[in-house]
């Protein structure tokens, strides 16, 4: 109960700090919006709203390998900076949208590139699209459940078999050969009471590979050569590039301070 | 009638030189990566020396941990080779295997550094 309190007390502290860095609360993203990315970087100048592009239906259908190693997304909104040529000479968006690839058998609709610009509303909907969320819940319906973020847990679901993320597109990804699986490692909590984090190497390579995560947010590989803190998390760094955004956010401490309490 | 005769024949022959100029200018086009079938994808396109070069290095990013300091260094050299010839390519071409190259090259340094 005692070890309950404290780490509620510090997950509270770390929460209020991190809200405090920006001055406002944010509002809590709900279900069908948690890894919503806005991205607008030349939507205003073509007079088109912004992309909502929602990341629950892509990882549902895609390793993150491949969009952000293979198609080349960057890692956070806006940086790609993509533009509606791109997407016609099938990069970016228009290497699966290009109106002929597949998905179960179904056409991926085309890419708004500029010719056709009914088309552009499809992604280019911030604010117009009432559809989302009764989309999102029909999708979750059957998926198992998750306290945070979007609510789904989406590693049960592919060890249940309910979704089975694509990692390898034909003529953009390359053969390689499978990953030795590395071990388990623990990381030592900070805080007196609270849990060890056990980090699964195998559990995010399946979905990352190596090159998505080191150098550029994992600079340091032996232990205790990167100091890592909850305040940094919390700010996007490291974990907190993908937790908090897209996977499950830190608030959810259990699903990574799973070890033993150090005395 | 020898007019209209002669009208028909050079319709006929100005439809076939049209024709023939769209078929040749298609490829050509796309080869310069600016294809005038917007949906035409890169991975349609046949395979460039650059890209077998880029696909055989890259490959090696899920073998990285593995290798020796010697073949990460071979890697290293082979990225730095390649970095030239992607930046000579078309913009968006150039942008996309820029990242990419350098997400391997930079797996390689780091495994390499790691290894000291």
């Amino acid at each position: 109960m005692k070890h309950l309190i404290l780490a509620m007390a510090v997950l509270f502290a770390f929460v209020s700090l991190a809200f405090a860095e920006g001055g406002v609360k944010k509002r809590k993203p709900l279900p069908y919006e948690f890894g919503s990315v806005v991205i607008g970087n030349f939507s205003g100048s073509a007079g088109l709203s912004p992309v909502v592009f929602d990341h629950w239906i892509h990882r549902s259908k895609y390793t993150c390998r491949v969009c952000h190693v293979d198609i080349g997304f960057g890692m956070s909104a806006g940086s790609t900076k993509i533009r509606a040529a791109d997407n016609g000479k099938g990069f970016y968006c228009g290497t699966c949208h290009n109106g002929k690839s597949k998905y179960e058998n179904k056409i991926i609709f085309e890419a708004c590139s500029g010719k056709d610009s009914h088309k552009c509303g499809i992604c280019h909907s911030m604010g117009r699209n009432p559809l989302r969320e009764q989309a999102f819940a029909k999708f979750a319906e059957n998926l198992p459940k998750e306290r945070l973020g979007n609510g789904i847990n989406w590693q049960l679901a592919e060890e249940k078999g309910l979704i089975s993320p694509i990692n390898y597109l034909e003529g953009i990804s390359i053969k390689r050969n499978a990953m030795s699986v590395q071990k388990d490692f623990s990381l030592e909590a900070k805080n007196e009471g609270m849990p060890s984090i056990i980090f699964s190497h195998s559990k995010h390579t399946v979905w990352n590979g190596c090159e998505l995560c080191h150098p550029d947010i994992f600079l340091g590989v032996k232990k205790g050569a990167t100091k890592y803190s909850m305040i940094d998390l919390f700010q996007g760094k490291y974990c907190g590039v993908c937790h908090n955004k897209v996977a499950f956010p830190q608030t959810d401490c259990q699903r990574c301070h799973v070890g033993s309490v150090e005395k | 009638m020898n007019n209209v005769r002669l009208r028909k024949a050079v319709r006929q022959a100005v439809a076939v030189i049209v024709g023939g100029v769209i078929f040749v200018a298609l490829p050509l086009n796309h080869e310069a990566g600016t294809s005038l079938l917007s949906s035409t994808t890169l991975a349609q396109a046949a395979e460039q020396p650059w890209e077998q070069e880029f696909n055989e290095v890259c490959a090696k990013t899920t073998d990285s941990m593995s290798l020796s300091r010697e073949e990460l260094k071979s890697l290293i050299a082979r990225c730095e080779k390649l970095k030239p010839v992607i930046e000579g390519l078309e913009e968006t071409t150039r942008k996309v295997y820029r990242k990419r190259l350098e997400m391997c090259k930079n797996l390689f340094v780091f495994m390499l550094e790691s290894n000291k």
